[in-house]
């Protein structure tokens, strides 16, 4: 899911996505490269993303970058797993989860 | 770039599955010399969190390489034949569990992983290969002297319905490697 949240917003390759990936988790989760493309690896083999044609990040550019981007099914899957963990959050917050430790539910 | 540590990373990328490094070795090389390059930190614990991440990311890769999990059931299978040669059926029943226990265990594990579109059945060939093969594992288990021709008959047809249904499903598994395309 990390890796689909951080190609949301466009194409990036493998080192834009570790970047976002511990940007938007606030450092918690860092990928290593071998985690990173063996996830990229099996995400290709199920069509969620593909390789992109396009090189949008010409300041970092280099002929050994691939930029990977969504396929239609990866934004579905990225899509009813956001609704998921939205009605997850949804029903935590009904039933005051955290409330006691800073939330202010 | 470090070369000394960068010789290292190379090293370190020999962990990973053949297939995989010929795909992604040039990328994760890329990869890594950005992280040195832009993230700010040494060298040294970048790459102390590639050796971690590769004691794991690197054997569940190979893991999933169904060849591995052909050359385990195939290694199962050698080991069951070598046990009924040389051990009889004291030992041959306990070496069929244990081939049976692999085929599942393989098979479960391939499931987990299983991409949405792959159809690969070559467990169920394994895991009725290893079904076929228990008539006769019984027989050999329970007779204490020469076999009179009808459970011979029955060994036999066991032993070879077994190992053709093991050998179709190393075929299946052969035939269903997942294929990439570079651009």
């Amino acid at each position: 899911m990390h890796i689909v949240v951080a190609l949301a917003d466009g194409e990036k390759h493998g080192y834009a996505i570790m970047r976002d990936v511990a940007d938007v988790s606030g450092g918690t989760v860092k990928m290593g490269s071998g985690t990173l493309y063996g996830s990229i690896k099996r995400m290709l083999d199920q069509g969620l993303i593909e390789e992109a044609d396009e090189r949008p990040d010409l300041t970092l550019d280099d002929q050994r970058r691939k930029y990977y981007r969504l396929t239609d099914l990866g934004q579905q899957v990225g899509a009813a797993e956001r609704r998921r963990l939205l009605a997850l959050v949804d029903v935590a917050a009904v039933r005051r989860l955290g409330a006691n430790w800073g939330l202010g539910l | 770039m470090n070369e000394p540590r960068m010789r290292v990373y190379r090293a370190l990328l020999h962990c990973y599955p053949k297939s995989f490094r010929r795909e992604y070795e040039a990328q994760m090389l890329q990869a890594f010399c950005d992280r040195c390059r832009y993230d700010g930190t040494s060298t040294w614990p970048i790459l102390a969190r590639e050796i971690t991440d590769a004691a794991i990311a690197a054997p569940t890769l190979r893991w999933e390489n169904p060849m591995t999990r052909v050359a385990l059931v195939a290694a199962a299978i050698s080991v069951t034949l070598l046990a009924a040669i040389a051990g009889g059926p004291t030992v041959l029943v306990p070496a069929i569990a244990m081939l049976l226990i692999v085929a599942l265990i393989a098979g479960g594990r391939s499931r987990l992983r299983r991409p949405i579109d792959n159809t690969s059945r070559w467990t169920r060939w394994a895991g009725l290969g290893a079904v076929a093969l228990m008539p006769a594992a019984v027989i050999l288990a329970t007779s204490d002297e020469e076999l009179s021709e009808v459970p011979w008959t029955l060994m036999a047809l066991s032993i070879v319905a077994g190992l053709t249904l093991f050998v179709t499903g190393l075929i299946v598994a052969l035939s269903q490697r997942p294929r990439h395309t570079n651009s």
